[in-house]
């Protein structure tokens, strides 16, 4: 199981990984970003505009209220609304946080280290995906493991049972 | 350790007029989610409560269908001031409101605790004098 120590050489070590640390009070839930979200988070992604700050402006909130152990929404069926997902195939562990509003619809691939600790590692918006195992969304998927696997090699996000072994303070809604 | 190094937002958010439009986007988007939780929060302690409330339950209260209160709760995105007091209502409550100050800079803070210093010192010297001296101690700092 990987542990803040692990994520913390890894972040030293590659320069790609970083603690999602907004200041404040102390952290209830863990967060770590990957390099490409952080630029995105802190406007300075190559070429954003000013939409697209706004944007992503929204998505730091809402990881924000991650770090800060707020209530969230865990999706259990497939047309319900959430804020985070587990993805199909459910072995993979690939979670999205998803940031619905305002259009552009936003998704944010990662996976549980830890209970409580999350790795959020490949930022979208939702129509660069595709629809459900469309060549995009399949490509997608392949990106992200090939991302897992570089950072942390043969070490696994962790699995149980759905949602309270991830989360704390997980709430869904049939 | 290695951080994310996140530039903090609220410091010194009054400095620019206007203020960024990515920050207004930013405390919007934080107030709806905090009620958010709020909301969620209450739900959760009124299922463990005496009437062991279920969306079904919400549901009937406000005649909308499990479904949608199921959307609802889901993600706050559309949610208005109306919206979340209905909600609120159907889980037995209403609303308040907090107020939270923007930080203030540490150097701007480090400048006021150190006014408030010299200004404490100067009360505390200004106090030990004979009131003769005092005078001419005011007369001293009247050019300011």
């Amino acid at each position: 199981m990987l542990t803040v120590a692990d994520l913390d050489r890894v972040s030293t070590v590659t320069g790609q990984l970083h603690r999602f640390d907004p200041g404040g009070l102390p952290a209830r839930r863990t967060l770590y970003i990957s390099e490409q979200l952080r630029l995105l988070l802190t406007k300075q992604a190559t070429g954003m505009n000013q939409k697209q700050i706004e944007r992503w402006s929204v998505a730091r909130a809402v990881l924000e209220q991650f770090v800060d152990g707020k209530w969230m929404t865990v999706k259990s069926k497939p047309k319900s609304r959430a804020e985070l997902a587990i993805l199909c195939p459910h072995s993979d562990e690939i979670w999205e946080i998803r940031d619905v509003k305002p259009r552009p619809s936003l998704r944010i691939l990662g996976s549980f280290a830890q209970k409580d600790l999350f790795v959020a590692l490949a930022p979208y918006e939702r129509s660069e995906l595709g629809a459900k195992e469309s060549i995009e969304w399949t490509r997608a998927l392949q990106q992200y493991k090939t991302q897992w696997i570089w950072l942390f090699g043969q070490e696994r996000p962790i699995s149980g049972s759905f949602p309270d072994d991830y989360l704390s303070n997980a709430r869904h809604l049939d | 350790m290695t951080t994310s190094a996140m530039p903090d937002i609220l410091t010194n958010i009054l400095d620019e007029e206007p203020i960024p439009s990515e920050k207004i986007v930013y405390l919007q988007a934080r107030a709806k989610l905090r009620l958010h939780d709020l909301i969620l929060r209450r739900f959760a302690t009124a299922e463990d409560g005496p009437d062991q409330l279920d969306q079904s339950q919400i549901a009937r209260r406000l005649g909308l269908s499990r479904a949608r209160i199921s959307q609802l709760l889901g993600v706050p995105g559309n949610w208005t001031i109306e919206s979340a007091t209905k909600l609120a209502a159907a889980i037995g409550g209403e609303i308040d409101f907090g107020w939270i100050p923007f930080p203030i800079p540490q150097d701007r803070n480090a400048a006021d605790s150190l006014a408030a210093h010299v200004a404490t010192g100067q009360q505390r010297r200004e106090s030990r004098l004979p009131s003769s001296s005092k005078k001419s101690q005011d007369k001293s700092i009247l050019p300011l």
